[in-house]
């Protein structure tokens, strides 16, 4: 969950399958040889940025989601939501999801230093 | 290709410069840049930019303060200290010189870049670089550094300043403070230039309470100040230590920048700097500060530009002072919600004014949006006060803040009104993505808001719908309607929103609404119809409304707007509402009957009507009179596939003035052949044939009794001869469209439909029928893998199944699916058949492990073993990833069959070390990086069941075949010494990780 750094993004989404697909690719251009591990990191560090803007500034599609809080913990600037039985609506009216359990782990669009 | 030669002459390198900066062709510019950069980097680049800088043209210039940068950042190392010394005082020179010749700004900053570079470079030779540049520049020539000593105080130097040197100290100081922020704060390496950039606040504080004085330059330097002081604010708040007297003395200098408001010309950057140290670092401000904005804002002054923002142009004046009130009013948020007093209340009231600026939203009102977002975190913040403070305390000013959120929900209602459709009709494509993007965000507002204000927030929309109605105010009607859909998810069962819900229900509007030709415009039937769609709740609780709302969506079907939309409402309403309308299904098929004999309906309308009318069926208690109505509406679907075989078989029927015909052409107008005609005759069928599965599907949960006997058993026989004669058509389909991969695929569906199903039903086929059905399948069907991917679902299924059935199904479907692997020419040749032949055998070895290894031939299981081997030592991520689970799972697979676990302890000897030479493989740097945890499960699995998992996995590393060059055998032993010690914890996975990159080499480490 550590910013990365001298700039201000997490690097959490590296994890989700988008990050770890271009991580596999860079992966594979380092071992051709046709790019070098620094400009590697650069291109993740890139993603950092590029990812949390672009999921605050282009993404437009919502949902809205009902459940019972089950659990919930606010530690080291990061909440954690644990919820049950969570129906899920999409935005434009497709079908109706459903989970069991869901976590939600978020942390401030704004880190505690920039407040 | 070769290196071009390096000029041999400066005048030729000048020429190249010059050449440079005029219009050229793109290979021609990337050559003189090679060229120069060659000799920018070379061992001459020091003394080209000597005898560059004193060339009287511009961008000549400019190019030898770029060498110097370049000089500077890469061989700045090899020069000692007095080397150091004297580049400063060269190129502190050459800048006071540019001053006073009058050199182009742009050559001016980039020496003061040069400067903030030699900075970083040699702080420890410089630290007091900004007291010396002053003193160099009010002496008018470079000075050396030890001179400084006997200088002036800094007020007294920048004070002395002519104003076009003043200038370029601020450009220095900005540049000094833009460079510095770009090193990485944290590093060792620059630690000592921070620290030494910030005991320069002091010099800094002079040189700028200097530049915010007024001067005779058109407010030039001013505005550069400004710029300045933003940039210092900025540096301060991400510096995290050492701070205090930085800003310390940056403070002092909120007043004279605050005084620069007063200027017009300095609006712009003045209301910049303030907004934007209000959004990112609000602490820096004091409370005198905010103090003193506060009493800005209350003045005659801002009242003039709060003036301009909501009357004036915004494409044309900007929204500068609004955002600058909104920053304010995000950062003071909390204290202006508690406050009462009178300024607070006017300042929060002007907030609210903000979302009624002339103009329809976002292409002429710009700062709604903005405003938008500042009241949501007032209503976040209103929320969380009332939760956590003392009843009486909230007590004091929740009545003052509610006022504000009713002028805030007026507003928005404003806002969220339709232009005409000739002024819509006139904007671009961004203009209404943001007008629509915007109404959902008051939505989303309101949503907020209707936590604290509940009823009320009801009553008053729908007090707004009837007022408008009266008045025919369709504009206001829509507005209401779509404000009230909006709070659809937030009302619950309560009767007293039921009574407000009824007065809109039972409003003359739903009979307008019903008139095609009537006077309500087609935007507002839209929301009108998606409003019935939203409250379906509601008319499960009032029955009543329901037989007209939903007249009132089937007359909408046959329109070519409204039809999608009405259809999904349709779909939802008979969905939520099916034990209601039992008793109407036979007149909804009637309904739909005579739809389509007049016209040909949107595929997708018209699927989702019969999803509507199936789901209703689904409903009906008495069995045999649900299946009479399901055959009736059956028999229509029926037709239309009969009819897309026929066509097929023989193409002279195709009649395209027959409705029946032109339900296949898939564009009006279009003229497809009967080949064309009959493959869409027969998806669209078979997709009503997918809706009517769907909407057969129970919404209810049933108690599963898994020791009870199965429903087939004794299942009704006119049950099973409809089933049948549904498999018939669905075999028949396939035979005739043996080509389309998109009718396999819906097959698929509606099979799937029936597997989760615990009552019996039409498409809830007998497992027997599922199994051979798909045991028919020849590896030239199209979409083999969805097949595939069908079966493993159906083995899911079978616990509702015989269970004495189930062995022998599966045996049946094994050899099936093997069958299929091994007709792959390679493993990876089909992804999706290689990843679900892999999870359908994985699938039944772990809940059926004797019909696995009873499979006959035996060589077939041998054959799948080392086809999984194969697929998991691959490259491809699905099938890697299916395969990674089916070993993790047979590692640790047990029998109580004491014949079988011999079977399986026999197979586990003979493959361990393959399993085990696999996995290292790919550890020791053949997997990619996100594959590495779904390879750490069978891992993890060996270590803790197979007690010989040490030697196998020992063997395998230090087998030659290994990949990991960079490791030695010291690592290895390592590595697995930890791994057999974590026993299969957690923890593996880090191990695995840090062994693979170590294999990979530190090339790769530079992921987290």
């Amino acid at each position: 969950m550590a910013a990365n750094g001298n700039t201000n993004y997490y690097d959490l989404y590296r994890h989700g399958s988008l990050g770890s697909t271009l991580t596999d690719a860079l992966d594979d251009l380092i071992g051709a040889e046709r790019i070098d591990p620094q400009l590697a990191m650069k291109v993740l560090m890139q993603f950092d940025r590029v990812i949390t803007e672009a999921l605050s500034e282009k993404v437009k599609a919502r949902l809205t989601f009902k459940g019972s809080l089950d659990t919930y913990r606010f530690c080291d600037e990061v909440w954690t939501f644990l919820i049950k039985n969570v129906t899920f609506k999409m935005d434009g009216g497709q079908s109706v999801v459903t989970a069991d359990k869901v976590k939600i782990v978020s942390c401030s669009a704004k880190r505690s230093d920039e407040k | 290709m070769e290196p071009l030669p390096l000029p041999t002459s400066l005048a030729e390198v000048e020429q190249l410069i010059i050449a440079l900066y005029q219009p050229n062709p793109p290979e021609t510019v990337s050559r003189i840049q090679e060229i120069l950069q060659r000799l920018q980097k070379s061992p001459e680049g020091w003394q080209l930019a000597q005898s560059l800088i004193g060339n009287p043209n511009d961008n000549i210039k400019f190019y030898a303060a770029l060498t110097i940068i370049v000089k500077l950042n890469k061989d700045s190392a090899n020069l000692n200290d007095d080397e150091a010394k004297e580049l400063l005082q060269n190129i502190l020179g050459w800048t006071i010189a540019s001053c006073a010749q009058g050199v182009a700004p742009f050559v001016i900053k980039k020496l003061c870049v040069a400067l903030a570079t030699f900075f970083i470079h040699f702080s420890q030779l410089w630290p007091n670089c900004l007291r010396h540049f002053l003193h160099s520049l009010d002496i008018g020539r470079a000075t050396p550094i030890e001179a400084l000593d006997d200088a002036l105080e800094t007020p007294i130097i920048a004070n002395n300043l002519e104003i076009s040197k003043l200038k370029v100290a601020v450009w220095f100081a900005t540049s000094l403070v833009e460079e510095v922020g770009k090193t990485d704060m944290n590093s060792i390496k620059y630690i000592h230039v921070h620290e030494r950039l910030v005991r320069n606040a002091f010099d800094l504080a002079s040189l700028l309470a200097r530049g915010f004085l007024p001067s005779d330059d058109a407010y030039q330097t001013q505005g550069e100040s400004l710029v300045c002081f933003q940039a210092w604010i900025l540096y301060a708040q991400r510096l995290s230590s050492n701070t205090d007297v930085l800003v310390t003395h940056l403070r002092e200098l909120v007043g004279p920048a605050l005084n620069c408001f007063a200027i017009d010309d300095l609006f712009q950057p003045a209301a910049e700097l303030f907004s934007d140290v209000l959004s990112n670092y609000s602490g820096f401000f004091t409370e005198a500060h905010y103090a003193s904005l506060a009493s800005l804002f209350d003045s005659e002054w801002a009242a003039e530009h709060y003036n301009r923002v909501i009357h004036g142009d915004h494409q044309l004046d900007g929204i500068s002072f609004g955002l600058l009130m909104l920053a304010y009013g995000d950062a003071k948020v909390s204290d202006l919600m508690c406050s009462t007093d009178e300024r607070s209340q006017r300042f929060l009231a002007r907030l609210a004014g903000l979302l009624a600026a002339d103009g329809y939203l976002v292409g002429e009102d710009s700062i709604f949006v903005p405003a938008l977002e500042f009241w949501a975190t007032f209503v976040e913040t209103m929320i969380d006060n009332i939760y956590s403070e003392d009843e009486a305390k909230v007590n004091v000013w929740r009545s003052h803040a509610e006022q504000h959120l009713k002028s805030v929900v007026s507003n928005c209602w404003r806002k969220a009104q339709w232009p005409p459709a000739e002024t819509f009709a006139e904007w671009d494509s961004n203009e209404r993505v943001g007008f629509t993007d915007a109404r959902k965000d008051i939505a989303d507002m309101l949503q907020s808001i209707f936590t604290l204000e509940n009823l009320t927030l009801v009553s008053f929309f729908s007090g707004l719908f009837l007022q408008a109605l009266s008045v025919q105010s369709w504009a206001e009607v829509e507005a209401s309607a779509f404000c009230l859909g909006s709070l659809s998810d937030c009302i619950t069962e309560d009767p007293q929103y039921d009574v407000e819900l009824s007065k809109v229900f039972a409003s003359p509007f739903f009979d307008l609404l019903g008139q095609a030709q009537g006077p309500v415009p087609l935007r507002l039937r839209q929301t009108g119809l998606l409003l019935i769609e939203r409250y379906c709740e509601y008319f499960e609780r009032h029955s009543e409304y329901l037989p007209h709302a939903l007249n009132l969506l089937f007359a909408a079907v046959g329109d070519p707007v409204l039809g999608g939309p009405s259809a999904k409402s349709i779909s939802t309403l008979c969905s939520s509402c099916r034990c209601i309308l039992t008793s109407e299904a036979p007149a909804f098929i009637m309904h739909y009957q005579t739809i389509r004999s007049r016209q040909v309906l949107d595929s997708l309308a018209e699927e989702r009507i019969i999803l509507a009318i199936a789901s209703i069926i689904q409903a009906i208690p008495d069995s045999n009179q649900k299946l009479a109505v399901f055959e009736n509406l059956y028999s229509i679907i029926k037709a239309d596939c009969e009819r897309a075989v026929q066509l097929k078989q023989q193409p002279s029927i195709l009649n395209l003035s027959d409705p029946n015909f032109l339900r296949g052409v898939e564009q009006p107008g279009d003229v497809p052949s009967a080949d064309e005609v009959s493959q869409q005759l027969a998806v669209r069928a078979l997709r009503s044939l997918q809706s009517m599965a769907k909407g057969m599907q129970d919404v209810k949960e049933h108690v599963v009794d898994i020791d009870a006997d199965p429903f087939f058993a004794n299942q009704d026989p006119k049950l099973s001869a409809i089933q049948s004669d549904i498999l018939n058509v669905l075999v028949e389909m396939q035979k005739n469209f043996n080509t389309s991969g998109e009718i396999v695929e819906i097959i698929c569906i509606i099979f799937r439909a029936g597997f989760s199903e615990t009552e019996p039903g039409p498409f809830v086929f007998p497992p027997e029928v599922v199994t051979d059905f798909l045991s028919q399948q020849r590896f030239e069907t199209p979409r083999l893998g969805t097949l595939l991917s069908t079966a493993c679902s159906f083995v899911g299924s079978l616990y509702r199944g015989p269970k004495n059935m189930v062995p022998s199904l599966l045996a049946q479907l094994l050899p099936w699916v093997i069958n299929m692997l091994s007709s792959l020419p390679e493993p990876e040749s089909d992804t999706e058949v290689a990843q679900n032949g892999i999870c359908f055998v994985d699938k039944i070895m772990t809940r059926y492990p004797e019909v696995v290894f009873q499979i006959q031939p035996s060589q077939m299981l041998e054959f799948f073993f080392m086809f999984s081997l194969k697929v998991l030592n691959g490259k491809e991520p699905l099938p890697k990833t299916a395969s990674a689970e089916f070993w993790s799972n047979f590692i640790t697979l047990k029998s109580d069959s004491p014949d079988l676990q011999g079977t399986i302890n026999a197979a586990m000897e003979h493959l361990g070390p393959l399993i085990s030479q696999t996995l290292i493989q790919n550890i020791g740097g053949n997997a990619a990086r996100s594959e590495l945890d779904k390879l750490s499960d069978p891992l993890k699995k060996l270590v803790t069941s197979q007690v010989r998992s040490r030697q196998w996995l020992e063997q395998a590393l230090f087998d030659p075949s290994f990949p990991g060059q960079q490791v030695g055998n010291d690592e290895k032993s390592t590595f697995l010494r930890k791994i057999i010690g974590l026993r299969g914890a957690r923890a593996t996975n880090q191990v695995v990780r840090e062994f693979w990159l170590a294999c990979r080499g530190s090339n790769f480490s530079y992921a987290s």
